[in-house]
């Protein structure tokens, strides 16, 4: 018989509320909805704060693929771009509502990412490059002149008849909303706890029923989609791009720096990296991009090695550390 | 007599041209208790990895209640009703034990002892809520045989536990295993301390160099003149 009595039911329930990780998480994805909400109201750049939720869409992306499964995937860009040209090919050629060409711009990013699974066979550096390549590789036959009947290849993408302010803006905020909810579902289910355990151990999480290609495709098949349609509300916020705007590594490395600064496997940690980095990424401005790739360089190899939790990694062993002073420490 | 719950036929495993197990061959049935005994780099580490999925045989066969499950994913091996622990434990360091207990009981298929009954009974209650990685060496032994025993295994590796624990958690430890043996599961442990295998197990399979040189009672085997040779062999070379 099912032996899940109400009682049950109800101490999960209360234990959820209690549970302080669940109900900070909770905050996590209504604070920075209401944020972006109110934002527009006090600074006008729109178009900033649409990149900047395209950007923590990224970084939670990254979050899902290296925070819970271990794979730091240097080609994330590679989704990115095919969801940019997925969903603005989708609107130019099929002249389908550009709300749904993000959609589209997701199955685009879902594709991609079922063709590259082959790549978990590597390992490590392996697999980071592997990534990269099949990135730009991608980028390549995008950008090839030959295919300019169907991608327009390197003359890029005009979407200028789709531009809306107002729905661009709003999209981008749905979408933020589904990566944090997303990442929110991993940290608190069974799910969730089967790819920190495979981050962990392969093998021994096979020991444990876990059927482990199958969890981590699944995860990398969530941040190629989420990658596609934040690649394709960028297109559609930039309204005129070339290839190489929506296939630049930088977009995958400047992500990386997000998540990582603020703290992978946490749901606070990349939306805080994305916002205040790029913010001071915006402040700095941009002159000179070949110093901002060594700068990114230098810091994701320093943050790996010295905050491998990032920020919130920081605040969290701070935290405990003022908490627990002199009292026995079990 | 019942029929046998597993049934490992003529394994070998090559790692390169380096042959690891060499045509080892035994049979378990529910309730046995087998000890699987021979000096360092004999085999039995490997042994445990092919049966369990890690690797495939390069030559042999596995059958499971009768099923043949050599080359099966471990994962499915797992569910199906064998599993292990490690040489060196390897609980899930990030999650609670709570955590990593539950992980393995969400793939369990039938019903089975529940987590308290697992807590209790590797003696983990009061450490529900840490952090496995802040767990001691011998609690992080008995965790992972919470986990490995939680997907209710009819047929139980135990790879080394002994090592490193001191007589008192040893005690424990070989009561532990031997209320599984008495729940009905079939247990081979894989053990160097004879004092301990001898509460545990009556009947044992010596392995060197890959190959099986005994099987029979577990106090026979102390007698056995290629046994002595080996063992003696071995503690010279320490
Ligand atoms: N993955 C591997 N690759 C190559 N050699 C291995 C591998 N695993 C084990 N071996 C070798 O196989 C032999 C048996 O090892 P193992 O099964 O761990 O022994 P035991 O558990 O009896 O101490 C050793 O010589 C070891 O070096
Ligand atoms: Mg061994």
């Amino acid at each position: 018989m099912a032996k899940v009595p109400p009682r049950r039911l109800v101490s999960r329930f209360t234990r959820m509320v209690i549970d302080r990780s669940i109900s900070w998480d909770l905050v996590g994805i209504v604070v920075p909805i209401a944020a972006f909400g109110l934002a527009p109201k006090f600074y006008s750049n729109e178009l900033l704060l649409t990149y900047m939720m395209v950007y923590i869409v990224m970084a939670q992306g990254i979050n899902i693929s290296y925070g819970f499964t271990g794979y730091l995937p240097f080609g994330y860009v590679g989704f990115f771009g095919a969801g940019a040209y997925a969903g603005s090919l989708a609107v130019l050629d099929l002249h389908v509502p550009a709300i749904l060409g993000v959609l589209i711009g997701g199955v685009g990013g879902l594709l991609v990412g079922s063709l590259l699974l082959p790549l978990f066979r590597l390992r490590g550096a392996y697999f980071a490059i592997g990534s990269l390549a099949a990135a730009n590789a991608l980028a390549d036959i995008i950008s090839n002149p030959s295919l300019t009947s169907i991608t327009n290849g390197p003359y890029g993408i005009n979407l200028a008849s789709a531009y809306s302010s107002g729905e661009i803006y709003v999209s981008a905020m749905v979408l933020v909303g589904l990566s944090l909810a997303v990442v929110f579902y991993l940290r608190h289910s069974q799910f969730g706890l089967s790819l920190r355990a495979i981050k962990e151990d392969e093998y021994s999480a096979s020991m444990a029923g876990v059927n482990v290609v199958k969890q981590r495709s699944i995860a990398w098949l969530m941040a190629a989609t989420m990658a596609g349609m934040a690649g394709s509300i960028f297109g559609w916020a930039t309204t005129v791009f070339y290839p190489s705007a929506v296939f630049d590594t930088s977009i995958s490395v400047i992500s990386i720096v997000f998540a990582l600064f603020g703290g992978t496997g946490s749901l606070w940690g990349p939306t805080f990296g994305a916002i205040v980095l790029y913010s001071a990424y915006t402040a700095v401005g941009i002159s000179n991009p070949q110093y901002f790739q060594l700068i990114y360089g230098v810091i994701i190899i320093a943050l790996i090695l010295f905050a491998p939790k990032g920020i919130v990694g920081v605040a969290k062993t701070t935290r405990a550390r003022i908490f627990t002073r002199g009292k026995q420490v079990v | 007599m019942s029929e046998a719950e597993l049934v490992v036929d003529g394994v070998s495993k090559y790692f390169g041209g380096f042959c690891a197990l060499d045509a080892v061959s035994f049979e378990i049935r529910r309730g046995e208790a087998l000890g699987l005994v021979g000096p360092n780099g004999s085999g039995k580490t490997t042994l445990l990895n092919v049966i369990c999925g890690l690797y495939p045989p390069t030559k042999g066969q596995i059958f499971f209640r009768g099923f043949r499950i050599d080359g099966h994913k471990p994962h499915l091996i797992a569910r199906a009703g064998i599993n292990r622990t490690f040489q060196l434990a390897k609980p899930f360091k990030s999650l609670t034990v709570r955590e990593n207990i539950d992980l393995a009981l969400s793939h369990r298929k039938g019903d089975g002892a529940s987590l308290d009954e697992i807590l209790n009974l590797t003696n983990l209650t009061g450490m529900v809520g840490l952090e496995a990685g802040n767990l001691n060496a011998g609690q992080q032994k008995r965790l992972d045989l919470a986990r490995a025993i939680s997907l209710e295994p009819s047929v139980l590796f135990i790879d080394e536990l002994g090592a490193g624990l001191n007589p008192v958690e040893l005690n424990e430890l070989a009561e532990i295993l031997r209320k599984m043996q008495y729940g009905g599961r079939a247990i081979v442990v894989v053990e160097h301390l004879m004092g301990f295998l001898e509460k545990v197990v009556d009947h044992v399979l010596v392995l060197n160099a890959g190959r099986e040189i005994f099987r029979g009672e577990l106090r026979n085997a102390l007698n056995d003149q290629d046994v002595k040779r080996v063992f003696l062999g071995d503690s010279i070379g320490h």
